[in-house]
Parts: structure tokens; C-alpha cells; sequence
């Protein structure tokens, strides 16, 4: 197992540095300048001229990413132009945020979609199976972004409105925490966490969580006609037991694999959830540094979006050895 | 942070017991005691990227150094008229050609980490924005001065070269501390982490702390000097990042932000619905136009460009668009500025003229399908602007009015980026664009129209006329008002009368505040002018 660990993340090496190097090369191709920002009237071109000398701007392209290189494999990402930061600094702060988001994302997407595909497969063909199969279809449809929006509009704005709504159920709208944290204890503060994780992390996750409803129920399906089942029906077992102990570590087998998928698909879409509950994570960074054309934290932002996608990866191999013993892969 | 909470809930009950106008009134009844305490939150769209006044170019920024972290030398005060803040008074001595300014500073100002503020510290300032390579954003407002000499600790001599507004730049000037940035060269001064991780100020707040693309927290310097009001009644002043319309509409209005700063025409109707959030409208320094490249044969004739104008409701742009937050535009100088043309009648909607105006420059419809041409070239061109709502719908409008006279108009929304490249590039790759322009208290727009610029990044409108070039330079070092504004108005004339521009409107800003943060004062000079007098109801504090 650890000779295949191993073997996948040198793989990995010159996937990473393809997407990179793809990367940099889109970025050098679209119209625009990080020096636009210094633009200003009062700012003497020469003076211009001198902050691109001293970013490496004025080199060709090729001597740009040699350069960009070299110092990234060194370990140095440099500064951000637009933050006037060092990335390493902007990623401590911001990488975590965006771990949390979408880990509160992955259980909500996983632990909602398996239970429902769970009832729906047992219900098969029930009035609740079909109102389930609806929803799923219906949220699943719709783009985070916009659900997020209507999240905000109902439950952070007209919740507000309603005197007898419990307050509870009244979300913030944005950010990571209220601005009185700091002046909250232990419990509070926690409280305040998830209070604030709510809206964004049903926003990025719900969608992908009706999906893994569907292929939980049809695997179900599947696992609950083998003969083993009938089997262990016809010991007397309960079906709660037939169900949960039986059943459902064999039809998980599929949904596993599906952690590998998502996981880019909730990074994606991350970049637009952030940005409309204000979560201050890596799809925020990303945006920004896009849209003010800050090369060197574009480059380190995609770097670490790759790194999640391809660990998330070996970690769906892996839990597929876990799970399924006759998969071997020494 | 719930201190004088019995006295606070009386004072609350106090107040809820009356509405609308009268709760100013009453408000004036608390006793500053019962005044101090809370937390304000500010958002905008913005992001603050840095405190360090060398590097940050945006206005959210410099305001919050100007007026929370930071102190100016002077202030202006409502009729702009400068007024002591870190300097407790000021003297100047004609020498020749030259003019001496001296700043005798306050001597009970200190930075936030014990040290006082000096005369060292304006040198070490001044020094840094003369010097090139710091590349500070707007060095063009020390352009006219040339060194500065310590006297001693608290007083410091500017030599200058006599021009009108000398003092404007100490309004926005914040000096900064030689003992922490003295040694920085100034090419790493853009990475020293006293921008955007450890600022230390001399302001009436002091910082707390930043998480990028979040906020940043101020709380109350309690060592603000008495005689300047002493430490500001907020216990801290919170400026929140909400990128997304929608979303800082909605944690205004549900109560988790008390002041939003520029509020989208759109959302104002909402907003005013809720009786207990005020709006708070000023005529800004900000102007939207439509810029003509005259380097193109259609816009080459002022008449074209003259009929553009006529053939464009500005009026309706104001009040559909702007939702009345603006004026019809007439030039460059905008009511604010004491040079602003009262008596100039803008060019009206008329159509026709613009018509006949097209008809006699040679644009004439031939071919019968609609779109005027001369010769080969058909009156027919790209108008771009970059998406944001308000300017969509602004470009729409044009298209629709220039349908009327014959000009077919195309319109591409270009990012900002792409298009500021597209703008400022020496080969000024557009046809004619929409966007704003923030004109400044001391006003030169030779970058914007004069001939020797026609070269550099914001000559986009290709425009030369010598006597413009004359009357930019002559007003740029004509102190007596009076005499200045004669050619102050024949300027505003001149372009009146061969658009460079279509001035669209004069921009009003509307922001939000919640009713139970009093004392709120917003104007031309600022959002943040008097944060440090805003209070907020015992009973709302958090």
C-alpha cells in the first residue's frame, strides 16, 4: 500500500507542474497588466516602468516562468502584487477557511445523500421515494451561486423580518464570524462557527448531496436483491440490521469512488460561494487575484486547488481498498 | 462591551418612545458620558488591501487613513477652508519666486506604541513621496514642492513654489512613523507587513487587527489628544469586505452592519422602506462621461460629437439609472469646486440639432437603411463600458437615443482590466467607452485634455486645442481666485462646446446608516470625516 501511496504522488509531480505551467500560460494570454492598479494620474511613467522592472514584468515570457519556476521549487511563492503580502502568509490564513467550508460541505453532501438514498431504496416506489426523487431533481438543478443568493434572501434577510421565527434560525448572511467574537466565550464562539457555516456550506453542498441520493439508491437497490440479503433476511435478522450492517457497506462501494469527483466540483464551486457569503477562502483569493491579474498568487492559489484535487483523489483509491477487500493494489 | 447598561436602557426607552426627525433632537439629550461604547460596522465593496499611505492607491483606504488610523497635518472643515488637526498652526513667508510653509506641529501627539509624532516624521515622509522609487500613487500633488528642513522636533519648513490649493495635499497626507519605516528602502516599503499586518498610527483609533478580504478591526485610541475630542465615543470601528450587492443589502438590513457605504441607486427604494435606517446622500468629487476617441474620423468633427450630446437624455439617465442620485453633467468641474460654472445652461435633449448638426458635418444617411455615412464610413461605432449594473443600463440608453439620429451603436462589456489596458494603451484600442472620473479639490485636468499629453495613459480622448493648454497651465499657478475664474469658465465653455466628453451626470453617493448610530456626518469630504464623533445608543451597543 505505501509503495502505491508513494508511486501515485510521484505521479502526481509533473501532472501538478502541467496544470501549472497550462496555467501560466492562459494567464500570460489574457489582455490585462497587474500594473493597472498603479496606474494612477499622479504616478510618472518612469516610476512605472521601474515597479515592472522590479516584478520581473518586463522580461519575455519564457524567462518569466523559468524564473517563476525556479523560485517555486525553491519553495519561495513571493509576494502577492495586489495584497503586498508574502503568498505563504495569505495562504496560512485563508487555505484553512476554505477546508472548513467545504469539510462541513463533504459531510453534508455524503451523510445527507447517503441516508436519503438509503430511505428512498428501502421506500422503493412510496410516495416518500417519488417527493425525494423530486426535491433531489429540483435542488440539483439549480446553480449554488443562485441558491446561495436565495439562502441569504430567506433566511438571513426576510427570517429577520418575521417576529415569531426562532432566532436560531436566523443566519447571518456573510463572513466567517460575527464582529463580536472576540468578545464571546468558548461556547459562544463555536456556536458562532457553525452559526455562520450554515447557509454557505447547504449552498455549496446540497446540490451535490441529491446527486449522491440517486446513485445511493439505485446502488442500494442493487445490493438489497443479491442473494446474501435474502439470506440474511431468512436468518430472522431485523431489517434494521439486514439494512445498516449488511446492505449498506456494499452498496457504499460505488459512492466512494464519488469522493474523488466531488471534491473538485465543491472547490469550483467554492470560488462562487465564498464570494457571495463573503467567506474569506481560497475561491475568494482566487477571484481577486484573477480580476486584478496578480500572476503570482494566481499560480499558487491554482497550485494548491490542484494539490487538494489530486490528494482528494489518492484518498478515493484508497478508502476503495479499505472498503473492498478484493481490491489490491500492491 | 454592555458598560452602563441600566443607564443605557433608560436612555433606549427614552428613545423609543418617539420616531422620524425627532429622534436627533432627542438624541442630543444624552449626555456624552452615556455616549461612549459599542462597535460600529462599516462595509463596502472595497477591499482594504493596505494602511501604508506609500502604497495604497484606493479611496476606501486612504480614508480610513485620513481620518481613523492616521492624522493629517490640517483638516478642510464643511466650506473647505483648512483647518489645525496635527498641526496646531501654520505660517508662510513669500521668498522670491518661492513660498516658505511652516507647520508647527502639536506636541501631545503620540503613535500608537508610545512615540510621539515629530517633524521628523513629516520629513521622513515628505522625503519618501519625492523619492522616485517609492512610486507613491500620486506623487503629482508634491510636484510643486521641492524640500522640506526640520527646525526642530515640532516644527518643520516646506519650501514650495508658489501655485493655488498648496495646502490641499496636507489634508490627505497622513505622515508616517520614521522609527518603525525609516530603514525600509523604499523598494520593499509595498511588502513591509506594516501595511496589512502590524499599522501603527497616530489617529484617534488604533488597529487591531486585519484578516484579508474579511475586515479589519479599529478600537478607540484613549490617548486621543482632549482638545481634539479626546478618545472617539465608539469603543471600535469595524470595516467589513461584502463584495456581493445582495448580500451586504441583506446583513444591513437584518442588522449585522450599521453603516453601508455606497449603496447602488437600485437598492435605495428597499432600503428607505425600513424606518429605522437613514439615507445619507452627498455630491461626491465623481462624474460619469462618455469618452470620444477623436482619433477616429467620426469623432475627429466636435460637431458629431456635439450632436452625440444633444441626442443623449441625460436627464433620464439620472432619473431612471441614478434613480435621481446624480445631476446632468455639463464639464469637468464639478459643483463642488468653487471654479464650477453656476451659469452655464448644459446642452439640452434635442434631437433634431443633433440631427441637423450631423446633417451639416457631412454624416448623412444614402443609402437608406437607417445608419448615417460619409462616403464609405458609416456613422457607426463600439460604445464599451465595464459590467457593473448601473453602467449597462447607462450604455443601453445610449444606444437607444443614438438609434434616433442615425448612429448605430455596438455594445461590448469589456472587463475592467482588459478595458483599462484597451484605454491606456498608446493605441487607444476602442471607439468610445463609458466610465467615471473622480475629480479632485485641486483641480488640473492637463493629464485629461492638454496637447503634451496627448502620449500618456488618460489622454484618451485625443484632444488638443492651444488655447485649453494655455488656460490649464495658466490656472494651474494662478493663486487669486478672482482672476482665475474668468478662465476657469471659458475652459468649461471651451469643452462644452466641442465635447471631448459627453458629461453624463455628476455623481451623488448614497449610503446607508442605521437609525440608533447618531451624530453620523457624510460629505464631500469623506464618509469617514467625523467617525470619531459617532455614537450609538446605549441600548443597540454590542
Amino acid at each position: 500500500m505505501t509503495a502505491y501511496i508513494v508511486r501515485r504522488l510521484l505521479q502526481a509531480i509533473p501532472l501538478l507542474l502541467g496544470i501549472l505551467t497550462l496555467v501560466f500560460i492562459i494567464m500570460q494570454a489574457v489582455p490585462g497588466d497587474p500594473m493597472a492598479l498603479y496606474m494612477q494620474p499622479g504616478v510618472a511613467p518612469e516610476v512605472l516602468e521601474q515597479m515592472r522592472q522590479n516584478w520581473g514584468l518586463d522580461q519575455p515570457v519564457h524567462v518569466q516562468y523559468f524564473r517563476w519556476l525556479k523560485s517555486f521549487l525553491t519553495g519561495d511563492l513571493g509576494f502577492s502584487l495586489t495584497q503586498n503580502r508574502p503568498i505563504t502568509a495569505i495562504l496560512a490564513e485563508r487555505i484553512p477557511n476554505t477546508l472548513i467550508l467545504s469539510g462541513t460541505s463533504l459531510l453534508l453532501i455524503f451523510g445527507l445523500g447517503i441516508a436519503i438514498g438509503i430511505v428512498q431504496a428501502v421506500r422503493q416506489r412510496s410516495l416518500l421515494d417519488h417527493s425525494l426523487t423530486f426535491s433531489a431533481l429540483f435542488i440539483y438543478s439549480m446553480p449554488s451561486f443562485w441558491l446561495g443568493l436565495m439562502l441569504i434572501l430567506i433566511f438571513a434577510y426576510k427570517a429577520h423580518m418575521i417576529a415569531w421565527w426562532p432566532d436560531v434560525l436566523k443566519f447571518p448572511a456573510s463572513g466567517m464570524t460575527s464582529v463580536n467574537y472576540d468578545l464571546m466565550g468558548g461556547w459562544g464562539r463555536l456556536a458562532n462557527r457553525l452559526h455562520h457555516l450554515v447557509l454557505p456550506s447547504i449552498a455549496l453542498g446540497v446540490s451535490s448531496a441529491a446527486s449522491i441520493a440517486r446513485y445511493m439508491r439505485s446502488s442500494m437497490l442493487e445490493v438489497i436483491r443479491q442473494d446474501y440479503i435474502r439470506t440474511a433476511r431468512a436468518k430472522g435478522l431485523p431489517e434494521r440490521a439486514v439494512i445498516l450492517k449488511h446492505a449498506l457497506k456494499n452498496a457504499l462501494l460505488p459512492i466512494i469512488t464519488l469522493l474523488g469527483l466531488y471534491l473538485p466540483f465543491l472547490f469550483s464551486g467554492a470560488v462562487l460561494v465564498e464570494h457571495v457569503f463573503a467567506w474569506p477562502g481560497m475561491g475568494s483569493t482566487i477571484v481577486d487575484a484573477i480580476s486584478q491579474r496578480d500572476y503570482p498568487l494566481i499560480m499558487a492559489t491554482s497550485f494548491v486547488f490542484a494539490v487538494m484535487v489530486v490528494i482528494a483523489n489518492l484518498i478515493a483509491d484508497i478508502l476503495y481498498a479499505v472498503v473492498d477487500p478484493r481490491i489490491r493494489y500492491e | 462591551m454592555r458598560r452602563a447598561l441600566l443607564g443605557g436602557l433608560g436612555v433606549s426607552l427614552l428613545l423609543a418612545g418617539c420616531g422620524g426627525d425627532d429622534r436627533a433632537g432627542d438624541a442630543g439629550l444624552v449626555p456624552d458620558s452615556l455616549r461612549y461604547g459599542g462597535t460600529a460596522v462599516v462595509a463596502s465593496d472595497f477591499e482594504v488591501n493596505s494602511m501604508n499611505h506609500f502604497v495604497s492607491v484606493d479611496e476606501i483606504s486612504r480614508q480610513l487613513q485620513i481620518f481613523v488610523l492616521f492624522m493629517t497635518l490640517i483638516q478642510y472643515d464643511e466650506t473647505l477652508e483648512p483647518v489645525p488637526y496635527l498641526a496646531e498652526r501654520w505660517e508662510t513667508r513669500a521668498t522670491g519666486e518661492g513660498l516658505t510653509l511652516v507647520f508647527h506641529l502639536r506636541d501631545d501627539v503620540r503613535w500608537h506604541d508610545g512615540e510621539p509624532t515629530t517633524a521628523y516624521d513629516v520629513k521622513f515622509t515628505f522625503d519618501r513621496i519625492k523619492d522616485p522609487t517609492t512610486a507613491y500613487p500620486r506623487a503629482s500633488l508634491l510636484a510643486l514642492y521641492d524640500s522640506a528642513v526640520v527646525q526642530d522636533s515640532l516644527t518643520i519648513a516646506l519650501y514650495l513654489q508658489r501655485h493655488p490649493g498648496y495646502m490641499d495635499p496636507w489634508r490627505t497626507i497622513t505622515p508616517m512613523p520614521r522609527h518603525i519605516l525609516g530603514d525600509v528602502p523604499a523598494l520593499e516599503l509595498p511588502h513591509h507587513p506594516f501595511g496589512a499586518e502590524s499599522p501603527v498610527g497616530n489617529g484617534p483609533f488604533r488597529f487591531v487587527e486585519h484578516r484579508s478580504g474579511d475586515r479589519w478591526v479599529f478600537e478607540a485610541n484613549a490617548d486621543f489628544p482632549e482638545s481634539l475630542g479626546g478618545r472617539p465615543f465608539l469603543d471600535r470601528l469595524v470595516y467589513r469586505v461584502l463584495g456581493e450587492p445582495a448580500t451586504r443589502q441583506a446583513e444591513f438590513i437584518a442588522g449585522g452592519v450599521d453603516v453601508s457605504i455606497i449603496v447602488p441607486p437600485g437598492q435605495v427604494a428597499e432600503i428607505e422602506a425600513h424606518p429605522e435606517i437613514r439615507i445619507i446622500s452627498y455630491p461626491n468629487r465623481n462624474y460619469g462621461f462618455i469618452n470620444w476617441n477623436g482619433r477616429r474620423p467620426l469623432f475627429q468633427d466636435a460637431r458629431v460629437r456635439r450632436a452625440m450630446t444633444l441626442a443623449i437624455d441625460r436627464q433620464r439617465i439620472v432619473d431612471v439609472v441614478r434613480q435621481e442620485f446624480g445631476q446632468v453633467a455639463k464639464g469637468p468641474v464639478p459643483p463642488f469646486h468653487w471654479a464650477y460654472h453656476a451659469d452655464l445652461e448644459p446642452l439640452p435633449y434635442d434631437p433634431d440639432s443633433a440631427r441637423a448638426l450631423l446633417d451639416e458635418a457631412g454624416w448623412v444617411d444614402q443609402d437608406g437603411d437607417g445608419i448615417r455615412e460619409r462616403d464609405v464610413i458609416k456613422a457607426s461605432f463600439e460604445l464599451k463600458t465595464n459590467p457593473i449594473s448601473t453602467r449597462e443600463d447607462i450604455v443601453t440608453l445610449v444606444q437607444s437615443d443614438l438609434a434616433q439620429i442615425g448612429v448605430e451603436v455596438s455594445i461590448r462589456l469589456q472587463e475592467a482590466e482588459s478595458l483599462g489596458q484597451d484605454i491606456t494603451s498608446q493605441e487607444r484600442r476602442f471607439d468610445a467607452f463609458m466610465l467615471g472620473w473622480s475629480a479632485e479639490f485641486n483641480l488640473d485636468d492637463r493629464i485629461l485634455f492638454a496637447c503634451s499629453q496627448l502620449d500618456n495613459p488618460f489622454q484618451w480622448a485625443s484632444y488638443c486645442n492651444p488655447r485649453v493648454d494655455e488656460i490649464l497651465e495658466q490656472v494651474a499657478l494662478m493663486e487669486d481666485r478672482s482672476k482665475a475664474l474668468p478662465l476657469w469658465h471659458e475652459y468649461q465653455e471651451t469643452l462644452q462646446w466641442e465635447q471631448p466628453y459627453t458629461f453624463l451626470y455628476y455623481d451623488v453617493r448614497a449610503n446607508a446608516v442605521r437609525d440608533w448610530v447618531h451624530d453620523v456626518q457624510m460629505d464631500i469630504r469623506g464618509d469617514f470625516v467625523n467617525a470619531k464623533d459617532w455614537w450609538i445608543e446605549p441600548g443597540s451597543r454590542r
